[in-house]
């Protein structure tokens, strides 16, 4: 993987250890809390064990990437979370572009993961955040509410949506598209015209026809327009990739935009991140 | 065609379940007077796994299962990442706070004592309003109160006899729990259609069971 990236013009990075508790907790409101490995400071600071690369990656390599305008990275690192059985140590390798992100790079962001995907037989399913969020521009719901929409959606939970919907003030078409999100996945004319249907506004525009056009790359690429991730920092394409042989996604990224430490800038990113000890596993299942 | 490997919870929710998929056209597989954990459909390719109903979740996560029937009381306490396809709207009871007429809930800075076999729910629920102090029991939870081990209990209520024979009463309805049909993550994308077109047919059996028209 290593050498595929470095071909590629990626340089090595190795993301900090710790993350500020609070500082992550507000920017990822529906990641449990239990799943983090909290510690204490000498100085008394609330710390996390590094939960996730990315959100580490957003603080440190901004600045390089402000002063060169174009930075492309890969890790090899380990993430920590809690689970019944202890502390779990999770590797991961990763990749993140930083600059301007062109529809090309997006592009080569996804021909990268099918590359690195397709020694197996997989799926790599690709929605893209500006439907979900274009749709909430169309109701007035608090952060509250929308966060358990997120969760009914992430769960694949259509009946508890559904009773939501009923019992809430919305409007009509966004009750129709909710009632639908889970039909707005896989291929066929049946589906493009499904979709096109429950396109409210520009947003949702831009988000569908990215995402048909996308899906023409590889015909492993499904569409999914409920796919959530329980990270929250994504805007733009989300993708995950599976391996039937495994019980979770193996890949996992999108696009997102990096916040200064001031919040007063922004740039764009891409990236994604391969968990290394499942796909190392099933790589050496298909050559046994 | 694959194998479609389903976890039933065994007991309760496994007499339901039978009821449900004979009504969905799926045969009655299932032997519950036979000490067999697995039941094969050879017309269906569907493989069911009768497990301990704390532990379809488990299956399913692990991908051992790619789907299961299982209680959403066990869902919400165990928390584990599996997809909630359906509500299959029997087996419903309630999760209530009970304990002796009038006893105080919200006691301020005082802990509240509650006994339960559900500490996660237990703890989410009363999170951001009154502190606790957990107890954590294996079962017969309604005798925590009347031996002075807890204010409170925590538990599924499903007709309430076992409060009134111990003198005690619901004090808040928390939620309302029926059983669920779960997916594995992975087995939802590689067997999609498949696992579509069985919710469809639960689905069937589910309106013919509860005596509604299908069409």
């Amino acid at each position: 993987m290593e050498d595929y990236v470095l071909d590629r013009g990626y340089i090595p990075f190795e993301p900090q250890l710790f993350e500020e508790f609070e500082h992550f907790a507000i920017q990822n409101p529906r990641l449990p809390r239990e799943e983090l490995v909290v510690l204490l400071s000498g100085k008394q600071q609330i710390l996390l064990l590094r939960p996730d690369i990315t959100s580490a990656l957003m603080k440190e390599i901004y600045p390089i990437a402000l002063k060169e305008e174009k930075c492309k990275i890969f890790y090899q690192s380990v993430v920590y979370r809690n689970n019944e059985e202890g502390i779990k140590e999770i590797n991961q390798f990763g990749i993140e572009n930083f600059g301007e992100i062109k529809d090309s790079t997006e592009i080569e962001i996804i021909e990268m993961a099918i590359d690195l995907l397709s020694k197996l037989p997989f799926i790599l399913e690709i929605g893209h955040t500006g439907f979900l969020e274009g749709l909430f521009n169309e109701c007035d719901l608090s952060k509250e509410q929308k966060n358990l929409v997120k969760r009914l959606i992430y769960l694949k939970n259509g009946d508890e949506l559904k009773i939501w919907t009923q019992k809430n003030n919305l409007p009509k078409e966004v009750k129709c598209v909710l009632n639908e999100l889970f039909n707005l996945q896989g291929k066929g004319k049946e589906k493009i015209e499904l979709l096109t249907n429950c396109i409210l506004n520009k947003q949702m525009d831009e988000a569908v026809h990215k995402i048909l056009r996308l899906q023409e790359i590889s015909p492993n690429i499904h569409v999914d327009f409920s796919i959530i991730n329980e990270l929250d920092y994504y805007d733009g394409i989300v993708f995950k990739g599976y391996y039937d042989r495994l019980n979770k996604e193996v890949l996992r990224g999108g696009r997102y935009k990096v916040i200064s430490e001031d919040s007063e800038k922004t740039m764009d990113a891409i990236g994604f991140s391969i968990d290394t000890n499942a796909w190392i596993e099933c790589q050496e299942d298909a050559y046994k | 065609m694959k194998w479609l490997i389903i976890a039933v919870a065994k007991g309760r929710l496994e007499d339901e379940v039978k009821k449900i998929l004979d009504q969905a056209g799926l045969g009655n597989i299932i032997d519950s007077d036979s000490r067999k954990l697995i039941f094969e459909d050879e017309i269906n390719r569907i493989r069911y796994l009768v497990v301990k109903p704390v532990d379809v979740a488990t299956y399913v996560e692990s991908g051992v299962a790619d789907l299961g029937f299982v209680g959403k009381d066990v869902l919400l306490e165990q928390e584990k990442d599996v997809y909630e396809l359906m509500d299959l709207e029997f087996g419903k009871c309630i999760f209530a706070a009970a304990g002796f007429p009038n006893t105080l809930i919200d006691k301020g800075e005082e802990p509240l004592r509650v006994a339960t076999k559900y500490p996660n729910i237990t703890t989410s629920y009363f999170q951001d309003r009154q502190k606790i102090e957990l107890i954590y029991l294996n079962g017969s939870v309604e005798l925590a109160p009347i031996v002075g081990l807890s204010d409170i209990i925590v538990d599924l209520v499903e007709t309430g006899s076992t409060l009134k024979a111990n003198g005690l009463v619901i004090l808040e309805e928390m939620m309302t729990i029926s059983a669920r049909v779960i997916s594995n993550r992975v087995s939802y994308r590689f067997q999609h259609d498949r696992i579509q077109q069985f919710l469809d047919e639960v689905k069937k059996g589910k309106m013919a069971y509860a005596g509604h028209s299908i069409d």
